[in-house]
């Protein structure tokens, strides 16, 4: 009997261990990812940012990735403000500076946490002086946008919605000096719908939390890379100082450069809403107070 | 069948002797071959593409690819349909359409090696995406998406809704909304070719993108011009054909089948329905082909065997020539059919001259061995000689700049010389296993005595009719030169006014589906051909320049009132802005305009960018300084387009020339089908008569060398330019025009023309030296050679005659001029020759005459 009890316990205990070999990862990979989120949303109530981005199609000439046109340049500020339980939603406003030819194009999006729902962006283009709202029929809603010209998709620029995807770890190594996890998140089929990405691969720091590389494959094809670098603590908040995004298939690449942050500044909700795009002096009021704290 | 003396070491008495001693070695050799080459028989590529017409750097595939590297593939598949209710946008039309464009993508995601990968996107009605205005709200949608409606107000709704989008009508839907289109865009031709990419990347890069992020990002104000020219892969048949099939295999589903009609073009449609002729055609077309030879070879001859080692002969040829160029990897075209025609031609004649040679042997008592021996000593002289001529005619292609002519070139040099090697040296053993009359003494016997001397009946008759030739040429051969100078002369002024005409639907004979299908899609929809006006202005943003876009738009509209007759519509970024522009403007329909002032055009383009980057690159490039107008025209012959093309270009050139008063460094270049057909044109033109010319002018060098003078050579060439001018004039005269099939065909028909030319004076050289009586050795030659040719003119004109009934219009025009050529040539040799010979006397033999010609002296 006692044998029997005894054969039953390795038994079981076999089962238990293979099973949560197989069961721990995938669950931990979610929890990386949670985490990875809590990191980037709830170490911060809002952020002021001045953002350079330039584009251009690449060539690639001794192991350096060189413009082969000039590239295109453009300077944002962009304000945002984290909202709800856990800082799920956000609302964030982007103003162009430059090019002059585009200046005072901005953009109003409100981003919400709760599973399944669509966001809400406006724009505004100064020369028609309105302000539209951008909606999208519920079986075209992709968000394959380019956010202001670059090879940043309006896709990309949205915070992760965990529920949303199913998440493993494919591998640990060491990815430039730091010990991260390798892992493979894919949509539900409610997201695939509304996804242009099949796949994504992240690279995550274990020690920071903050995801170091990301490859978006479309349909199983390799399509973007994304890689943060300047990793730097600016108000006890990591953060990429910068950002590269590298179309593959169409050889273009973005830069994104955080030239400036400041984190938890006092934002009205005031300032979040259309009239910022649309009411200059009101924009600028409000943001000259910000402009003094960027680091 | 010459009886000279002349030394008995000559090699190619001697050969079959050799032959023999060797059969074992042979044998096997042969059997080696063949096995070889039909192993090498399933690599050949068939490459049909109107591009495999240019030399690498011609001006219309460097604008092509300059077009490829900033707008991507232009290899699409156009499908207009046709609902049996009469209506695109029922509901069981828009579900049918629906259905058939998630099959394909569903097909293409989920099965693992298909063609379909190559589908980039399925454009149909159903999810055909608009940006609209409702009040201050931009909405982006499709027109129908996922739920079709069923409720006869909601079609009515998206009908207006298509309807008032300019760009849909005679894309997704014809005026009267009886047909709809669906297009298909792939991406065949994007492939960079291998070569090329050391120049763009490093290998290991395209390997392993992975590794991109350890590179080192250059200062983003580091800029590498990149001036080398980016060479795409052309897209390939063999990838084309299955794309086609999966696609149909899709569209003939019995549930969509039963609602829907189908016409497609484009290159993928095209190349579907030459494979699917030459499938259907193969059997009856060459079986037909082969079975008219068969009898008449045996209606001449009365041996099977003459029957069976002929078209062996030609068959293994064709197998060995065909086998090589799978083995070497070249690209043969659907020319090879001529080549082919060509091995025919020579295999056949060559085996026709043996054969009733070997006859003739027989009947003078000799044994069939001695008559073997004797037959082969005797003809291979002429064999080997006529092989030479027209394998030197073939080389002539060669001379021609462009790739695929010097392939058909080389082809069919090689095809006439295995032709020519396998009667010299596999013939004899092959007549040694079986050869006509070698048993069944009873049966010979009595076919002998029914039969006449050596021949049939039909010889008897022919014997008659070839009696009366001397004596008509005789009486009068100044006549016969001069009438035969007229028909020349008429053909000559046919030629002149001879036109170039070439339509890429018109390959296939009238009613063909293909065909149908471009005729529908002219008729209904947006035309089957297209022209791509390629813009670079060398500085960025330059199309965010109102002036730039209004001068395009000026131009477009130019293009479709001025050639309204063949121009269905233009499209580009000019269209994008102003329904950009409309649409930021509650679509008020008068803001169908391109903004005025440079920031709200600028602000327009950002908000199509935001809405679709992806439609956005297919228009203009990321930095604004290169952009392009699709031009969608009807298919109609090149000779139609000849002035409307010229006068097109000067429009461009005009309102490229203004915009070099802004943009001084402005580059303009054309591309699509139509510059293709143009261009085609031009090659035809400056190259197709270029090469008749060079091949006879190689024909006659080796036709002067070989018979010894000038003269002599001259008098050679003259019956073989008949037939080849007679192809040409009654085109020319019946008011027809030219296309590239009947071009290449020529040099065939001077092939064709010179091998009985070539039997014909080398016999009558043979006989002229026995007592020098000219008229006696043109009666005998008329009487003994005549017979032959006749019989193989009969047998090949007949022959080609069967290709007449090919769906593929050049197949078709290859065999009724070839017949026509061939018979011509007959009464050239004749008729003509016989009177030229009479009257100027050519001495075929000179006393110096030169080694080679020695060696190709006959004895008996």
């Amino acid at each position: 009997m006692k044998k029997k009890q005894i054969v039953l316990l390795v038994v079981m205990a076999v089962l238990i261990s293979s099973f949560s070999k197989k069961i721990l990862p995938t669950r931990s990979a979610k929890d990386i990812m949670t985490k990875v989120q809590k990191v980037a949303k709830e170490s911060f109530n809002t952020s002021v940012q001045r953002i350079k981005l330039a584009t251009c199609k690449y060539t690639v000439s001794n192991k350096r990735i060189v413009c082969t046109e000039e590239a295109r340049n453009k300077l944002l500020e962009s304000v945002a403000k984290n909202y709800g339980e856990n800082h799920r939603d956000s609302r964030s406003v982007s103003i162009i500076i430059e090019p002059k030819k585009e200046q005072g194009v901005g953009m109003l999006t409100y981003e919400y946490g709760e599973l399944g729902k669509d966001n809400d962006s406006w724009i505004y283009l100064p020369e028609l002086s309105k302000v539209k709202r951008l909606a999208s029929s519920s079986d075209s809603n992709d968000s394959s946008g380019s956010f202001f010209g670059s090879e940043f998709s309006l896709e990309d620029m949205e915070d992760l919605k965990i529920d949303e995807y199913n998440y493993k770890i494919l591998k640990e190594e060491n990815y430039k000096g730091r010990e991260v996890w390798v892992i493979e998140y894919t949509p539900t089929t409610e997201r695939a719908k509304k996804s242009k990405y099949s796949k994504t691969i992240s690279w995550i720091d274990k020690e920071r939390y903050i995801s170091l590389k990301k490859n978006l494959y479309v349909r199983g094809d390799h399509y973007k890379q994304l890689t943060m670098s300047k990793i730097e603590k600016i108000d006890d908040v990591w953060i990429a100082r910068r950002l590269t995004m590298n179309n593959l298939s169409t050889r273009t690449i973005s830069i994104m450069n955080m030239i400036s942050v400041a984190f938890d500044q006092e934002i009205l909700d005031d300032f979040l809403t259309t009239r910022t795009l649309e009411d200059f002096t009101f924009r600028e009021r409000n943001l000259i107070k910000l402009r003094n704290n960027l680091k | 069948m010459s009886k000279n003396p002349k030394s008995k070491t000559n090699f190619f008495e001697n050969v079959t002797q050799m032959v023999r001693k060797k059969r074992l070695i042979i044998w096997l050799a042969f059997v080696a071959i063949t096995i070889f080459t039909f192993l090498g028989i399933p690599k050949t590529k068939f490459d049909m593409t109107i591009e495999g017409w240019f030399p690498e750097n011609d001006e219309v595939l460097v604008a092509m690819d300059k077009f490829k590297a900033e707008f991507g593939s232009n290899e699409g598949v156009y499908i207009a349909y046709k609902p049996l209710d009469g209506d695109v946008f029922s509901t069981k039309s828009l579900e049918v359409v629906k259905k058939i464009r998630e099959d394909i993508l569903h097909t293409k995601y989920n099965k693992d090696s298909t063609a379909l990968k190559h589908i980039v996107k399925v454009n149909t009605l159903v999810n055909a995406s608009l940006l609209t205005a409702e009040g201050d709200v931009l909405v982006s949608r499709k027109l129908v998406g996922d739920n079709v409606p069923t409720k006869q107000e909601d079609i009515e709704e998206i009908r207006k809704l298509a309807q008032s989008q300019k760009s849909f009508p005679l894309l997704f839907f014809s005026k009267d909304m009886k047909y709809g289109g669906i297009l298909i865009e792939t991406d065949f031709g994007t492939e960079l070719l291998e070569e090329e990419l050391p120049i763009v990347t490093d290998e290991e890069l395209v390997e392993d993108a992975l590794e991109m992020d350890e590179m080192v990002i250059a200062d983003m104000s580091e800029i590498k011009k990149n001036e080398e020219r980016i060479r795409f892969k052309r897209a390939d048949l063999s990838e084309l054909v299955p794309l086609m099939e999966e696609i149909n295999t899709i569209l003939d589903k019995p549930e969509y089948k039963s609602h829907l009609e189908y016409y497609a073009v484009g290159n993928a449609p095209l190349a579907y329905e030459q494979q699917a002729i030459a499938i259907k055609e193969a059997g009856p077309i060459y079986l037909g082909l082969l079975l008219i030879i068969s009898i008449l070879l045996w209606f001449f001859i009365r041996s099977f065997s003459a029957v069976a080692w002929s078209l062996l002969i030609v068959i293994i040829s064709a197998a060995w020539t065909v086998g090589l160029a799978g083995w070497l990897e070249v690209e043969v075209t659907v020319f090879l059919m001529l080549t082919i025609m060509l091995i025919l031609t020579v295999g056949v004649c060559d085996a026709a001259h043996i054969f009733s040679g070997y006859v003739y042997f027989r009947n003078q008592g000799n044994d069939r061995k001695i008559a073997i021996q004797k037959v082969f000593a005797s003809t291979n002289k002429a064999i080997v000689l006529t092989a030479f001529t027209n394998i030197i005619g073939m080389l002539a292609c060669f001379l021609i700049p462009i790739p695929r002519i010097q392939v058909f070139g080389i082809m069919s040099a090689a095809g006439v010389a295995f032709a020519c090697i396998l009667t010299i040296f596999f013939l004899p053993l092959l007549l040694d296993v079986w050869a006509p009359g070698r048993e069944n003494t009873q049966r010979k016997k009595k076919f002998r005595l029914s039969t006449g001397k050596y021949l049939p009946n039909f010889s008897m008759f022919l014997q008659k009719k070839l009696n009366s030739v001397p004596s008509i040429v005789q009486k009068n051969p100044i006549g016969i030169i001069v009438l035969f100078l007229l028909v020349l002369g008429i053909n000559i002024y046919g030629v002149t006014v001879l036109k170039i005409d070439t339509n890429i639907a018109n390959q296939f004979v009238e009613g063909s589906p293909y065909r149908e299908s471009a005729d529908i899609i002219d008729e209904k929809m947006m035309g089957s051909l297209n022209m791509e006006i390629y813009l670079d202005l060398s500085k960025a943003n330059a199309f965010e320049n109102p002036f730039v876009l209004n001068t395009i738009d000026k131009l477009q509209r130019k293009l479709e009132t001025k050639y309204n007759d063949v121009v269905v519509r233009t499209s580009s970024l000019v269209e994008v802005v102003k329904k950009a522009n409309k649409t930021l403007n509650e679509e008020k329909e008068e803001m169908y305009t391109i903004p005025d002032n440079q920031n709200a055009l600028s602000q327009t383009l950002f908000l199509f960018n935001l809405a679709n980057p992806e439609d956005r690159r297919k228009q203009v490039s990321d930095n604004y300084s290169k952009s392009h107008i699709s031009v969608q025209l009807y298919n109609v012959g090149s000779l139609k387009y000849l002035k409307v093309y010229e006068g097109m270009q000067k429009d461009i050139d005009e309102a490229v020339t203004m915009l070099k008063q802004q943009y001084p460094d402005t580059k303009v270049s054309i591309t699509g089908a139509l510059p293709m057909n143009m261009r085609f044109v031009q090659v035809i033109a400056s190259n197709g008569l270029q090469d008749i010319i060079m091949v006879l002018i190689a024909v006659t060098i080796v036709l002067i060398f070989v018979f010894g003078s000038i003269q002599g050579g001259l008098i050679a060439i003259i019956p073989n330019l008949i037939p080849s001018m007679l192809t040409l004039g009654l085109l020319g005269l019946t008011g027809r025009s030219v296309d590239i099939d009947i071009l290449l065909l020529l040099p065939v028909v001077v092939g064709i023309s010179v091998d009985d030319t070539v039997h014909f004076i080398s016999h009558y050289r043979d006989k002229l030296m026995i007592d020098g009586d000219i008229k006696k050795a043109l009666y005998h030659t008329i009487k003994e050679v005549g017979q032959a040719v006749t019989f193989t003119s009969l047998i090949l004109g007949l022959g080609f005659g069967i290709l007449s009934f090919s769906a593929m219009e050049g197949t078709a025009n290859v065999g009724k001029f070839g017949s026509i050529a061939i018979f011509s040539a007959l009464m050239c040799d004749l008729f003509l020759l016989p009177a030229l010979i009479l009257v100027f006397k050519p001495k075929f033999q000179k006393k110096g005459k030169p080694k080679f010609q020695r060696k190709m002296v006959v004895q008996k």
